[in-house]
């Protein structure tokens, strides 16, 4: 008996052991890269630490390359973002509506280029463009980034549709809507919060991007390509400022989530109250879109 | 025909058409035909000795222009110089021109040569000219077979060169191996974080532990790898630590070799390995694991006869998710890479932008994408999942 307990005792102190591990090597380097940020040395280093300084910023924002680099992966980014949300709606659509042996097949195809290495995109959309006289650029960044990324919304998409009580469709068909108002008042309402998520998505994954970028971007720059040609080539602290904008943006966010997940979890609650106290008959769960957006995180 | 029918009932005529064009144009049109046209470019290549050839015979023929050139003026020059000879004038004129022809030739112009002379130099240099005719000829005839040689062909000569090449195809195997290393490597570390996450943690905690995993991965991948070349570099952090403890002497030279590469690549994909682990083993009941526990089962046999076998179709798709991102990988090498570490991406990239042969980093970049296939197929076979379970 009191072996058993001992030996339960010595697994959560290991696991516990583990956990400060795994997030030591998680979060330290991104610590490392926040104090070199502002030590003085002209190579990044941590330490020792000689003092503070905030010069490293000054220099990040007079690099003129990195501005116009960064405008550059703006462009390719909002290109992204429209030409994935338009063709992976076009294929979750499609997907979802077909029942035939083509879905297998189709289905495969559109999700492959998330399997496939990153840099095979480039290549390939490289190699198709130049047959045609298109040489690389933003262009090609934009179309060869897609390919993979409409996957995603597409797997957004197809997953949202999965709730979609199609019969609201046919009902409204019934009552005599066109399909062009049927699109617009019922199906696009109900998919507007994953288009705002795929955008977000969309957006991250191509502001990232270097393998498939790096094929399809020609003589051109985006913010990665010359932030990898920095960290490669000028070893300045210049990197870890742009780090440090980075790191901060990222823990604003995290917070934000937080600070709204648990508003969440508050509402989710009251309305659970609620619903206890309601008629079964008066949740109208689609009428609601409230309701379905406050899906519990984790069953 | 019925399923575009019913597209057609259901959505109308113009959301059909942009359904069907919008997909039709992302299969087609950047997924398939990219795909189709880069195996094709692949499989194009140009006979390097026959186009260097090629360029030799071209500069013989150009040299040999050259000379028929000067011997040509030489003539002219040789028959104005036998004329005034003949009309018996001196050789004052002689002597200018040919000093600025061939001021060695000429350098005692009193002593002018004699008409037998120069008429036997022009013999001469007629016969050359014949000469040099016949072998522009001669050339050219060997250039349009050269030319033809030299053409780009179809044929498997750029994956053939993969094989007889000893650096690059080690260093293909080396990538295969490492990304291997990474992904098991990652396999380990991930399994239990996931598990921790989905099944051992308060829910409360799980949620922040999950937001704290993905915090790291909003940060750019290149600036991820960064952090590590800072911490890995000769004199780095890592280093700094160990010389301070006195654990080494002397730094480690982590980048030398392929450590660095791995551990950073760990590092960068180690989110794509948690999260399909933690989504199987978040279904698996709660119950399962209590009624192990009830029946006497150990810790790690609950594990192997439980919840892996439970969440084989997520560890199968973080090996597949991991492995392709680690072979394909071209950032983290690049930065993190010496000199002996090299990764196959980086040759491939050399193919295209320095050598700027794209047949052969067409090759290159199908072998590696053959490769990550069958990594796949080995996977869903060991593993026995489908394909619909991979891409959630």
């Amino acid at each position: 008996m009191t072996g058993r307990l001992d030996s339960n005792a010595l697994l959560r102190f290991a696991t516990r052991g583990y956990l400060i591990l795994f997030f030591a090597y998680m979060f330290l380097p991104l610590v490392f890269m926040v104090i070199a940020a502002f030590n003085t040395p002209g190579i990044p280093r941590a330490v020792p630490f000689e003092g503070f300084t905030l010069k490293w910023f000054s220099r990040l924002f007079a690099n003129e390359p990195l501005w116009s680099a960064v405008l550059n992966s703006l462009i390719i980014g909002i290109g992204v973002i429209c030409l994935s949300i338009f063709l992976g709606l076009a294929g979750a659509l499609l997907l979802t509506r077909l029942h035939t042996q083509a879905r297998t097949f189709i289905y495969g195809v559109l999700v492959s280029p998330l399997l496939t290495p990153g840099i095979i995109l480039g290549i390939s959309t490289l190699v198709f463009w130049n047959n045609l006289g298109v040489g690389g650029g933003l262009l090609l960044a934009t179309l060869a980034q897609s390919t993979f990324i409409s996957a995603y919304c597409m797997l957004l998409f197809m997953a949202r549709l999965q709730r979609f009580d199609h019969d609201l469709e046919e009902a409204a068909l019934d009552l005599g809507a066109s399909h062009q108002q049927v699109f617009w008042k019922i199906t696009l309402p109900f998919l507007k919060p994953t288009v705002l998520t795929g955008a977000v998505i969309a957006f991250l994954q191509s502001f990232e991007n270097f393998n498939t970028t790096v094929f399809a971007i020609g003589t051109d720059t985006t913010m990665t390509i010359q932030l990898a040609s920095m960290a490669r080539l000028s070893l300045t602290p210049e990197v870890n400022a742009l780090a440090v904008i980075f790191i901060g943006l990222t823990v604003v966010i995290a917070i934000l989530y937080e600070l709204k997940r648990r508003a969440e979890r508050i509402k989710q609650e009251m309305q659970r109250e609620a619903a206890a106290r309601a008629d079964a008959e008066m949740i109208e769960t689609v009428s609601e879109p409230a309701a379905l957006l406050a899906k519990p995180q984790r069953a | 025909m019925e399923a575009a029918r019913d597209f057609l009932r259901r959505y109308g005529g113009l959301m059909t058409a942009y359904i069907f064009a919008g997909c039709g144009i992302w299969m087609i049109g950047m997924i398939v035909l990219p795909q189709l046209l880069m195996v094709e470019k692949s499989l194009i290549y140009a006979d390097k000795a026959a186009s260097a050839q090629v360029a030799m015979t071209r500069g013989e023929t150009d040299r040999l222009f050259v000379e028929m050139g000067r011997a040509e003026s030489r003539i002219r020059e040789l028959d104005r110089q036998i004329e005034s000879i003949e009309s018996g004038e001196g050789g004052e004129q002689q002597q200018s021109t040919g000093s600025i022809l061939n001021p060695f030739a000429s350098q005692s112009p009193q002593s002018a040569l004699s008409a037998e002379e120069l008429e036997a130099e022009m013999a001469a240099l007629t016969a050359r000219i014949e000469t040099i005719k016949q072998e522009i000829a001669e050339n050219d005839a060997a250039l349009k077979d050269l030319m033809v040689e030299a053409q780009p062909k179809y044929g498997f000569a750029n994956y053939a060169e993969l094989i007889a090449n000893d650096l690059n195809r080690a260093i293909f195997f080396k990538t295969i191996w490492s990304s291997v290393m990474v992904t098991f490597v990652a396999l380990v570390v991930c399994y239990p974080i996931a598990f921790y996450l989905a099944k051992a943690a308060p829910s409360e905690q799980a949620a922040l532990l999950m937001l704290a995993l993905v915090v790291p991965y909003w940060v750019n991948e290149i600036l991820r790898t960064f952090a590590w070349l800072m911490i890995l570099s000769d004199g780095g952090i890592l280093n700094s630590a160990l010389l301070w403890l006195g654990a080494i002497s002397e730094p480690i030279r982590y980048r030398a070799g392929n450590a660095a590469v791995v551990i950073g690549m760990v590092y960068a994909y180690i989110l794509f390995m948690v999260f399909p682990i933690y989504n199987t083993i978040d279904t698996l009941d709660r119950n399962q694991l209590e009624a192990a526990r009830d029946l006497g089962a150990p810790w790690w046999r609950i594990h192997w006869r439980v919840v892996i076998p439970h969440a084989k179709p997520g560890i199968a798709v973080g090996c597949i998710m991991t492995f392709m991102l680690a072979a394909g990988s071209y950032a983290v090498p690049l930065i993190l890479g010496g000199t002996q570490s090299k990764w196959f991406t980086e040759i491939i990239y050399d193919n295209f932008y320095e050598a700027n042969d794209w047949g052969l980093g067409s090759a290159y970049a199908f072998v590696l994408l053959a490769t990550c296939i069958v990594f796949i197929l080995a996977m869903m076979k060991l593993f026995r999942v489908g394909l619909q379970d991979i891409a959630k």
